[in-house]
């Protein structure tokens, strides 16, 4: 059989790095990443890119944190090697902190990220309206960075990039063999999926180098992100809101909730406002489906739904679903060797 | 009343202004007079990165480990105020690493959230066996050295550019108390032969992914002469010499090539990073700091001076608890001088 043609439908952190993986499990393949947008307009780079899960209702707890753990690793290796400041990935510590003592102290990821341990009396008081709060390293992806050391890693296996906007997947089924689907919140009129929502985050990208420390509030609505350049201060979680436009209240929201945990954050610069739609879903669809017409058949792996916590697991999905496609041209092998006899 | 500091490095600003801040509510004619040679940032402390960290051990000076903490204490309620970024103050977390397990610092409980660390942690730094993990505090001197100027202009103090050559050239001319805080070349104005030179070089890079200091200790190789990578605000700041008894200011292409290729070995991603600016400077090692009363005669004259130096390379780090210190001993000679009355001969 001829090599499979795969098309990966969408290009933020999951698309670029689903077709990563395919390309390094199952190097046969042609890949081709179709997508309306690219880095820098994708809303991965919108998002901070911390590893710091976010939990989904509907995936049982191993397996997000078998994914965190992969994605962890495969990041930790890279801040350590001379790609680092390339791939924009670097190692951050700092705080998360509460104002009424959690129910879970220990969460399921306690263990992965690096030097995990509660504040203690000395650290809370830098936080005198917050009762309790943990101290840990984890690791940052800074887009457009990272997304663009992701291209130029397809770029190197052969892959091939299309700004492309596809309306429906039947219509790729002449040129490809395989369709994977990480189109993120699109996947809500590209499949249909009435599962799939917006939660809108609007955040601030500002000028403060001095900010070294991730600082953020278990309520996840309040945070600090230091990056390379600039520091992502957050932020919204508006269900259901499908709003792209920045909300001038809103960032006065957000800029005084952040300086009442790190003060000198009054003298930042050059604020740059974003809104990003987090691609909600009770769980990650990662599954494959086929669809038919008549006799003719197209395979698809999804990959979306990841919604806050798209960094954090990126690597672990990628590599299920490069495992999927590897059931989808085995099953193509299959079918094509019986229609031999 | 005249009070002369000689020398604007950190020690000598911090101290002037903490005598300002103390006394000049209660002496109304108080004048500071600040006269130095070199200015930010051609001073000593500019080469510095800034970091707080006292020396491993401490040296059997337990009062150096005194004013380290009320320096550390000082500057972290320093910290949510709005001058904290004009002072060049931020808080800073990173690693210290060893090649064998070590005691734990006598200062570990000064510093935030102190621990060791994980065998997960060490496999970012090959060929370290050994480490702590905690929160510190970095004050950039080429901030902080401005903000205590403009502090001191505020309440009226006068900078003089000029190099002092005796003390008698200062006391001699009017002025109460000397306050001698000329760092390294202490010797010049009052030979000190436990003063020595720690030369250091550091190279100031682009490298703003990295957001700990990484701090690294060989006890073969001693104090300094052991990698470190340090970000400050703008620039990260690799360093690694310490050379005892070399007055050369002048950077080495061989300390370069040394500072260089170990700091990229700790971290390799600092390949990348641009080389922005390489200087040298000399740290001014002594047995232990020498701050001290001492009342000079020349001829039927007397003038009091408070000596303020020999901080090696912990200078930011103890400088605001010596500051308190040297502003107590001037404390005491006020009131020896209130005791004697107003008959006292003008000096």
């Amino acid at each position: 059989a001829a090599a499979p043609k795969v098309a990966v439908v969408g290009a933020g952190v999951i698309g670029l790095s689903t077709a990563l993986c395919i390309m390094e499990t199952w190097p046969s393949c042609s890949v081709t990443v179709l997508s309306d947008q690219f880095s820098p307009n994708t809303t991965s780079d919108v998002a901070a890119g911390m590893l710091i899960p976010h939990t989904y209702p509907g995936t049982p707890i191993h397996v997000q944190k078998q994914w965190f753990k992969e994605t962890f690793s495969y990041l930790f290796a890279i801040s350590n090697s001379t790609e680092a400041s390339e791939a924009g990935i670097h190692l951050i510590s700092g705080w998360q902190v509460f104002k009424n003592i959690p129910e879970e102290e220990l969460p399921f990821w306690s263990d992965v990220v690096l030097g995990f341990r509660p504040m203690s009396e000395a650290e809370l008081q830098k936080f005198p309206h917050h009762r309790f709060g943990q101290a840990f390293t984890t690791l940052k992806c800074d887009c457009p960075p990272y997304l663009l050391w992701l291209e130029k890693r397809l770029k190197a296996t052969g892959t091939q990039m299309y700004t492309r906007k596809v309306a429906d997947l039947w219509d790729l089924h002449s040129e490809y063999n395989i369709i994977v689907n990480c189109a993120g919140l699109g996947a809500h009129h590209l499949v249909g999926d009435e599962q799939l929502f917006p939660v809108r985050g609007q955040v601030l990208k500002v000028h403060a180098p001095w900010v070294k420390h991730f600082i953020r509030d278990g309520d996840g609505l309040t945070y600090i992100y230091p990056g390379i350049h600039r520091v992502t201060l957050g932020g919204t979680r508006e269900k259901d809101s499908w709003s792209l436009s920045p909300d001038p209240g809103t960032t006065k929201d957000i800029f005084d909730r952040c300086c009442s945990l790190e003060p000198s954050l009054q003298e930042a610069q050059d604020i740059k406002v974003k809104v990003g739609l987090r691609p909600s879903r009770w769980c990650v669809r990662l599954e494959r489906e086929i669809l038919s017409q008549g006799r003719v058949q197209l395979p698809v792996v999804h990959n979306y739904g990841h919604g806050a916590g798209g960094f954090s697991v990126h690597r672990g999905t990628a590599k299920e679903a490069a495992r999927l496609v590897g059931e989808c041209i085995a099953a193509l092998q299959g079918s094509s060797s019986r229609a031999k006899l | 009343m005249r009070v002369a500091v000689i020398g604007a490095g950190v020690v000598g600003l911090s101290t002037a202004l903490c005598i300002q801040e103390r006394y000049q509510g209660l002496v109304p004619s108080l004048q500071l007079e600040i006269y130095a040679d070199r200015y930010t940032p051609r001073t000593t402390s500019d080469v510095a990165v800034g970091l707080w960290q006292p020396y491993l051990s401490d040296r059997g000076n337990p009062e150096e480990m005194i004013w380290n903490k009320e320096t550390f204490d000082h500057l972290l309620g320093q910290l949510g105020s709005p001058e904290a970024k004009e002072m060049g103050l931020f808080l800073i977390s990173g690693y210290n690493l060893f090649k064998q397990p070590v005691p734990d610092p006598s200062w570990k409980n000064v510093v935030l959230g102190f621990r060791t660390l994980t065998p997960e942690e060490l496999e970012l730094f090959p060929g370290y066996s050994y480490g702590w993990f905690h929160t510190a505090l970095l004050l950039e001197c080429r901030s902080y050295l401005p903000w205590l100027t403009a502090r001191l202009m505020q309440r009226g103090a006068k900078f003089f550019h000029k190099k002092v050559e005796s003390f008698q050239e200062v006391s001699g001319d009017g002025v109460d108390v000397v306050i001698n805080c000329t760092g390294v070349r202490a010797g010049e104005l009052q030979p000190d032969p436990e003063l020595q030179p720690g030369r250091g070089q550091v190279i100031r890079v682009l490298a703003p992914w990295v957001k700990h200091f990484i701090v690294t200790h060989d006890m073969e190789s001693g104090l300094y002469n052991s990698p470190y990578v340090i970000p400050g605000s703008e620039f990260t700041v690799l360093g690694g010499i310490n050379q005892h008894g070399n007055w050369s200011e002048e950077n080495s292409a061989q300390d370069h090539k040394t500072i260089w290729e170990s700091c990229c070995q700790l971290l390799p991603a600092l390949q990348d990073a641009e080389i922005v600016l390489e200087w040298s400077g000399l740290r001014p090692a002594r047995p232990r700091v020498r701050l001290e009363r001492e009342t000079l005669r020349h001829g039927h004259c007397q003038g009091e001076v408070i000596h303020n130096y020999g901080h090696g390379g912990f200078g930011i780090t103890s400088h605001w608890g010596c500051a308190m210190a040297a502003a107590g001993l001037f404390g005491t000679i006020l009131q020896e001088r209130k005791a004697a009355g107003p008959l006292q001969p003008r000096l």
